[in-house]
């Protein structure tokens, strides 16, 4: 098992260096970086002031080395619209991110697992057809215009919960329930499907033929089993989560890196982008390991050599 | 001997045609047949956008801004689903939408399952380094939030139609080169393709003949499933101010337009949205049905 985790810490590593390397060489495969980020006004002063500043007057390997020996010290450079040190700001917005992300996925954790596991007790009813239905319409809608819909709803219309900013609790609902939506639809799919694979097992025969109650084959049996693609397909999404909760912070005003780095993005502020590339990258490479180790867990027959 | 085969016969069913099968197969199982026609519809609309269309897109109309659908109060037949902030016609940017949102997807499905094949081939194929890199290469995409990649991808290159249907084929390559990278796999080591190297034929001829052919279910539904993300990712990133010329009328477009009016003029982000929606429900019933008919044993 260590030596399976210190493999593993390994390759994150190299992803993480690629991650490094694709967002350097966009934006300098893009033309000349100072150009890209200043106004089309700059003077050549000003354009040769910030060559230096940002070290872009060294060559390209020079820089590629220097931004890497940067990260590994923490710096990742500074922000040109904010003046303030990337790392600083992003550390300041990620708790809100995460908790949105965090929120949303308890939601959909706990409307999938019932939904999905209710419907395929009760394959090919009404039931079924309803669940399918809701799982494929909350594929299908995107996930802003869920957000505008339930913020006119609930925030315009009936005035029950706030449409936009980070104060009160409160504020979490409406932004965790529509990046919620968004994961119930994939995961009542997939729980079901899971179930309905799980419950044609022997051992669910067995457990069934040995007067076990009903509820325990479920809920314990089948479902630890049916849970194993759930972690991976969560692994496996994580980073389209944290992208979905960037959108998502757009329409509710969140005050999280989606927001920051929405903005950075039309602002052209390139070495804010590049950070946040690089942490969203480190915090997938954290959930996926933690996931390998999460199935040890729930299948204690799984193990790493 | 002669008359036992003369019995067998009746009991041998005629082989059907493959589209009347295609076809005999989707009227029983009502998710493909709600799809298909959804499809059909789309497409129908997308192609006749300009007869359909009752004004030209981007025909103002100041007087009439902010209209509301025709059976609300204020509203009328001539826009029948009201008009947006400068006064162009609504129904008429949802029509010529269908054709951005399909095109868009279309091309970028084409291109991302070009680029998907010929990676899972070479790494399938040319294992050892070549196979190490495209692994990563995967893995390091996989680690970020691809709409951040998208943005990032359109800022830097300044957006445009062809930019944008590049960024989207990004997102998708992925999971062909990893379908077609297991295809390869399997048959590489299969005794027939040995016997095929040894007698001389073609590495490329053997990948065409036995390799491709394989993986042409998956791919299928792939593509059709990716069709469907590739749409909301392209109104995600017009939503966003980084989709294509904010002249031409896109889904995700007219959303973020319609978004400053939400309270008082909300069918203006309403109808859109519908529009994404029916659309790419429509494609996933499809994805679902097709794959049952392809191969019931595909999870994907």
């Amino acid at each position: 098992m260590t030596t399976y985790i210190i493999r593993r810490l390994l390759e994150s590593i190299l992803v993480l260096l690629g991650a490094v390397a694709i967002t350097f060489v966009i934006t300098r495969a893009t033309g000349d970086p100072a150009r890209l980020m200043l106004s089309d006004g700059a003077t050549a002063e000003q354009l040769a002031d910030f060559r230096r500043d940002f070290g872009l007057d060294k060559p390209i390997p020079v820089q590629f080395v220097r931004y890497i020996n940067d990260c590994l010290h923490g710096d990742l450079g500074k922000s040109i619209r904010h003046g303030l040190p990337v790392t600083q700001l992003i550390i300041d917005k990620l708790p809100n991110t995460l908790k949105l992300t965090f929120a949303a996925m308890l939601i959909s954790l706990l409307l999938s697992f019932p939904i999905g596991v209710f419907v395929a007790l009760h394959r090919n009813t009404f039931a079924d057809s309803a669940g399918t239905i809701f799982a494929l319409n909350g594929q299908a809608m995107p996930s802003f215009w869920v957000g505008l819909m339930l913020s006119f709803i609930f925030g315009v219309k009936l005035r029950w919960l706030p449409i936009s900013g980070a104060d009160t609790r409160m504020h979490l609902i409406l932004p965790a329930v529509t990046l919620g939506f968004y994961l119930t639809g994939r995961l009542t799919r997939l729980i079901r499907s899971s179930m309905l694979e799980v419950l044609e097992k022997e051992y669910i025969r067995t457990a069934r033929s040995k007067g076990i109650l009903e509820k325990v084959v479920i809920w314990k049996h089948a479902l630890r089993n049916a849970s194993i693609p759930v972690v991976t397909y969560i692994g496996l999404i994580f980073a389209d989560l944290l992208g979905g909760a960037m959108v998502i912070e757009t329409v509710f005003a969140w005050p999280g890196v989606g927001r920051l780095v929405i903005n950075a993005v039309l602002q052209r502020d390139f070495p804010l982008v590049q950070g946040v590339v690089l942490f969203s990258a480190l915090i997938f490479v954290i959930v996926n390991l933690l996931v390998d180790i999460l199935y040890t867990i729930l299948d204690p027959r799984i193990t790493y050599k | 001997m002669n008359s036992s085969i003369a019995d067998l016969e009746p009991l041998i069913k005629p082989q059907k045609k493959p589209i009347i099968h295609f076809f005999s197969h989707m009227r029983h199982h009502s998710s493909g047949v709600i799809g298909f026609i959804i499809i059909v519809l789309i497409i129908f609309t997308a192609i006749f956008a300009d007869q359909l269309a009752p004004k030209p897109y981007n025909l103002k109309a100041p007087k009439e801004r902010l209209k509301p659908m025709w059976f609300m109060e204020g509203g009328s037949t001539e826009y029948p689903l009201g008009t947006d902030s400068l006064g162009r016609d609504i129904l008429s940017r949802i029509v010529h939408g269908s054709r951005i949102s399909l095109s868009v997807g279309i091309a970028s499905v084409f291109l991302g399952a070009g680029i998907g094949i010929v990676m899972g081939l070479l790494a399938g194929f040319l294992g050892g380094k070549a196979d190490s890199i495209i692994n990563w290469l995967m893995n390091v995409q996989l680690s970020f939030p691809y709409i951040l990649l998208a943005l990032f991808l359109m800022a830097a290159f300044n957006g445009g139609l062809v930019t944008l249907i590049v960024v989207l084929a990004i997102g998708g390559w992925v999971r062909y080169a990893r379908i077609i990278r297991g295809q390869v796999l399997s048959v590489r080591e299969e005794t027939y393709v040995t016997a095929a190297q040894a007698s001389g034929i073609r590495m490329l001829r053997i990948l065409t003949k036995h390799v491709l052919p394989n993986a042409f279910s998956p791919i299928i539904v792939v593509a059709s499933f990716t069709m469907a993300d590739t749409i909301l990712s392209e109104a995600s990133l017009s939503f966003l101010g980084l989709g294509i010329n904010p002249a031409i009328p896109s889904w995700g477009q007219m959303l973020a337009d319609g978004r400053d009016f939400l309270q008082a003029k909300w069918w203006i982000c309403l109808l859109p949205g519908l529009a994404i929606s029916v659309t790419v429900l429509g494609i996933n019933l499809f994805g679902d049905w097709l794959r049952d008919y392809l191969d019931p044993r595909l999870r994907l």
